[in-house]
């Protein structure tokens, strides 16, 4: 166990776009404590998408300390990189990112292939994830033949499937109908209590931050200190 | 799964394209192995051409003729086993545009020295035993609707007048690409006999000895020792292996197999920019979908081995397509070439498709190359937020 | 409505990669198309312009080449006097007997043999074929073993060049003069003293008269009587008729070998048009939906494709000739298989061939855009809209 899980120290994002020079995050450091389900919130350019991407080690800071799952992100190779994502990120999207032309059964097992496990080992793996997230029944359907619910669900078994260290998601509700946007955050809960997975999620909305155990909100690339 | 799984789902996944990549590369792949057939055609006689068998024909020029008398001194060459000649004849039937080989040649040694001739004795017999007889190949037969004992007639035009001949025996060869199954032979000796009255000056001459080195003897110092004693005759002589004679001949046109060889190149050119068109095309729509494998955690190489699965699969699809529609393209364009000169038959070796599927695959490789560069180039982010 | 120009265009640029992939293809397969006719049309002019329809050649009855034929000393001069064949202002005849032989030489670059045309003649031949003319050096001395060799000779065989000696039947001949038979068959002969020709290669006769006919018109003047006269056993021809069907071998195996495969992967060129139409469809759904919404009707939405299609084509068949072009400046020399001797041709281009090559390069734009295009045309409004274009 990595306790703090995240650890960031002084961190500066800035994009260059069209000549001008914008900063995106601004000298923020905060850590994470293993086991927490955080939501960041903020409204779209301040920085939350950003913040998760540099946790997931897809994005780099300009300057400033990166730790995560013990591990100083920004010393990595690409490859390196790579290979830690694997090891210890989950990433549930907003758009779900299913590979089309992969069954259910087929999407969840993809991130098993960078793992040593045999094919039996994989396909129980994949069974587990998948009843986990109530899509026991739906293993061969590919992603056309599933309602957006049931894609963001397969998504989500993805990103627990080999047992990564933390589960950040992007908007996972975004895309969602209340009723489903309900059951994924009920997963995501489920997979906190009682696997006591650290998960990061950003949202703008209000009703999905209240499912968190602690709301953080960003505004200018600034984190407001809690309350 | 395996990711050989996901190349072969992402092939497929639009047929249409599917379709149209694989047929737009056979079609280059026919067109690649036509060109192949015909110049392994050029080389195969040469090829298959025998070593001790020496030709010798006037030095100066290919029209001149030898004097006959060279025969007595060739039998004396040490080394020479059998000493056959014959010429040109020329013979015409009906219309000039319809025209095939036809040769005069010493009867008596004529089986002999060319063994892949297939005869049975009674027509052989008939040949021998009649002045005016002639043999034919099966295939001339069959172009004219030649019979075995039909008489027909030919118009010289290296020997002139008509000449009344007898069809005394239809023969196969064992060797094609030498000894074709298209032309006819008759005595050299009734066409010489005319020949002393019509055009005396021209009478006991002929247009090639063929000389067959005894076993164990090395054919070019045959040659050479024939055309020592020849050296500073009247008519000088220049003796070659029947291998290189005909490769000789092969290389006067080597413009023109230069020619095709660009040609064969500049298709598979074609073939490239079908197979890289195809591949940035899905490439593009599926940036997306890379980028999220490697948010997974995949590595660049993994990412290439898509793409370059991807290509060598079409390659080698369109390469086995292609191969497949060549027999029956093969069989066409060798009606279409039939009797212009330079073709008999094409018959596909395992080395023409070899070839064809090398060429195939080295194309699949090169077309995957500037795709996979552009997925090695882009950033994860870049990726995820590509449009499609 | 119209819908195309500035749209189509903008739309092939939006996708220039897949649109140069795509010309790229095409013009190659324009390029070896117009590439075949080149060389086809450019062995048929050479031959063509071998011979002066004012002039008539004879040949022994039955022979079709020079080689075949003889004609005696003794006729020639008869013949010569023959009516109907120009006279000079001192009443010589504008005639020359000749003789047609081969050479066959080695080159020294290659190692590989060729077959020399040779023509023993006079300096008559300049009389009757006023458009070969002196380029380089000087005519040969009559009676001597001077030679000449045609413009083609001299560039595909230097070590036939000026001033170069050749050994052949125990002599040795030097080449004193280059001539220019304005890209005739001629410029690939070697040309000397008919006497000094007939004694190297132990001939007692000539192989063919060629004379000049006071007009045109005068052939049969000329053919008739010698045609009839038992003892010539001739035949009489138009010169330009003679030379015309000498390669007739080659000019089929070109045009069969290089049209066959040009319509073969021709073939493959539509289907890589298709398919990038095919994907340029797939990907403006939406905006195919936009459009009808705005009023534009099936047949602009099928016009725009077309013509979108088309511009690939030209701009294909622009590059496909643009290439060609550059194969104008090469020469080749190889055997021509009815005579054995060798003859040296280039690539020729005429406006009919570029028009021939623009037309074949947007018909085969056009039949591989029409599907993609009538699909666009037929997609219903809502369903284009509703249709996710991710």
């Amino acid at each position: 166990m990595y306790d703090p899980v995240v650890t960031l120290q002084r961190i500066l994002k800035v994009y260059f776009r069209a000549g001008t020079e914008v900063s995106v995050l601004r000298d923020l450091s905060f850590s994470i404590p293993a086991g927490t389900f955080l939501a960041i919130m903020g409204p779209s350019g301040s920085g939350k998408s950003t913040l998760l991407n540099l946790m997931a080690g897809i994005d780099r800071p300009t300057s400033g300390v990166v730790v995560v799952a013990g591990t100083r992100l920004h010393e990595l190779s690409e490859g390196d990189m790579a290979r830690w994502r694997a090891r210890h990120i989950g990433y549930v999207f907003q758009s779900y990112n299913l590979i089309p032309v992969l069954t259910a059964a087929e999407n969840v097992e993809l991130p098993l292939l960078l793992t040593h496990l045999s094919r039996s080992e994989r396909t129980d793996h994949v069974k587990t994830a998948l009843r986990l997230v109530g899509l026991g029944d739906r293993m061969d359907h590919y992603p056309r033949q599933l309602s957006g619910g049931q894609e963001q669900r397969v998504g989500l078994a993805r990103a627990i499937v080999s047992d990564p260290t933390m589960i950040l998601a992007d908007e996972p509700t975004g895309n969602l109908d209340r009723e489903s946007a309900e059951d994924i955050l009920t997963l995501f809960g489920r997979l906190n209590r009682e696997l006591g997975k650290t998960i990061v999620m950003v949202t703008h909305d209000p009703r999905a931050a209240e499912r968190a155990q602690l709301i953080r909100h960003l505004e200018k690339g600034v984190l407001e200190t809690p309350p | 799964m395996t990711l050989g799984r996901l190349i072969l789902r992402n092939t497929m996944r639009r047929p249409v394209r599917l379709g149209l990549t694989v047929g737009g590369l056979a079609m280059v792949v026919l067109a690649f192995g036509l060109i192949r057939l015909t110049l392994d055609q050029w080389q195969a006689s040469s090829r298959a051409a025998l070593k001790n068998r020496l030709i010798t024909v006037h030095a100066m020029s290919d029209e001149l003729r030898l004097p006959l008398a060279y025969k007595d001194r060739l039998t004396v060459i040490p080394g020479a086993r059998t000493v056959h000649f014959g010429s040109v004849f020329g013979g015409v039937y009906q219309d000039p545009k319809q025209s095939f080989g036809s040769f005069a040649e010493q009867a008596s040694t004529f089986f002999e020295t060319y063994p892949e001739v297939v005869l049975s004795d009674a027509e052989r017999l008939a040949f021998l035993q009649d002045r005016r007889g002639c043999i034919i190949g099966h295939r001339l037969a069959a172009r004219f609707g030649w019979k075995v004992g039909e008489a027909i007639t030919l118009k010289g035009t290296v020997y002139p007048g008509d000449w009344e001949l007898v069809v005394r025996g239809i023969f196969r060869s064992t060797s094609p690409n030498v000894m074709g199954e298209g032309e006819l032979y008759l005595h050299w000796a009734y066409a010489n006999e005319r020949l002393k009255t019509t055009e005396p000056d021209r009478a006991d001459q002929v247009g090639w000895f063929v000389v067959r080195a005894a076993d164990g003897i090395n054919g070019q110092t045959v040659a050479e020792a024939i055309d020592a004693s020849f050296a500073n005759s009247s008519a000088e002589t220049r003796t070659e292996s029947e291998q290189a004679y005909f490769a000789g001949w092969v290389a006067r046109s080597g413009a023109l197999l230069r020619g095709l060889e660009w040609m064969s190149g500049i298709i598979n050119g074609i073939a490239l920019l079908v197979l890289v068109n195809a591949l940035a095309m899905a490439v593009r729509e599926r940036t997306r979908e890379y980028a999220v494998i490697k948010t997974l955690g995949f590595q660049p190489l993994h990412l290439v081995s898509l793409v370059l699965g991807e290509s060598l699969l079409l390659a080698l699809l369109g390469g086995g397509f292609g191969l497949v529609l060549l027999f029956p393209a093969a069989q066409l364009y060798a009606v279409m070439t039939q009797d212009r000169g330079y073709v008999a038959s094409y018959s596909i070796t395992t080395e023409t498709m070899g070839m064809c599927l090398g060429v195939m695959l080295l194309v699949g490789l090169l077309a995957a190359v500037w795709p996979a560069i552009r997925l090695i180039r882009m950033t994860t982010l870049e990726g995820l937020r590509h449009a499609g | 409505m119209m819908l195309w120009g500035a749209y189509s265009l903008r739309n092939l640029w939006a996708r220039r990669v897949t649109t140069a992939f795509t010309v790229a293809g095409m013009g190659l397969v324009v390029f070896v198309f117009l590439a075949v006719l080149m060389l086809a049309h450019g062995l048929e002019r050479t031959l063509g312009k071998t011979g002066d329809p004012a002039n008539a050649i004879l040949l022994r009855k039955g022979a079709l080449s020079e080689i075949d034929s003889s004609i005696s000393r003794d006729h020639a001069k008869i013949i010569a006097l023959q009516s109907g064949i120009k006279q000079t202002l001192e009443g010589r005849p504008v005639a020359v007997s000749e003789i047609g032989l081969q050479l066959t030489l080695r080159k020294a670059k290659e190692r590989s043999l060729a077959s020399l045309s040779l023509r023993g003649t006079s300096h008559d031949a300049f009389a009757v074929r006023p458009k070969v003319r002196l380029a380089q050096g000087r005519l040969w001395e009559p009676g001597t073993t001077e030679i000449m060799v045609g413009a083609q000779v001299a560039k595909q065989f230097p070590e036939a060049g000026l001033h170069h000696v050749l050994n052949f039947g125990n002599r040795a001949w030097t080449v004193v003069g280059v001539f220019d038979a304005d890209g005739s068959g001629f410029d690939s002969e070697v040309w000397g003293d008919a006497e000094q020709f007939m004694a190297t290669f132990h001939r007692t006769a000539f192989s063919s008269m060629t004379v000049r006919l006071t007009r045109p018109d005068a052939l049969a003047q000329v053919k008739e009587p010698l045609e009839r006269d038992p003892r010539f056993n001739l035949s009489v021809k138009r010169e330009p008729d003679y030379y015309e069907g000498k390669a007739e071998s080659l000019a089929k195996m070109i045009r069969v070998t290089g049209l066959f495969l040009t319509a073969v992967f021709s073939i493959g060129a539509i289907m890589g048009a298709t398919m990038t139409m095919s994907a340029a469809v797939a990907q403006r759904t939406t905006e195919i939906g936009t459009l009808r919404t705005l009023g534009f009707t099936r047949l602009a939405i099928l016009q725009t494709f077309l013509i979108e299609s088309m511009a690939l084509g030209a701009s294909a068949g622009l590059l496909g000739i643009a290439g060609a072009s550059f194969l104008q400046s090469v020469t080749i020399s190889t055997v021509n298989w009815d005579t054995g001797s060798e003859i040296a041709f280039g690539f020729y281009l005429s406006p009919v061939m570029v028009g021939l090559a623009l037309l074949f390069a947007v018909l085969m734009s056009m039949v591989g855009g029409l599907i993609p295009a009538t699909r666009a045309a037929r997609l219903e409004v809502v369903q284009a809209l509703g249709e996710r274009t991710v």
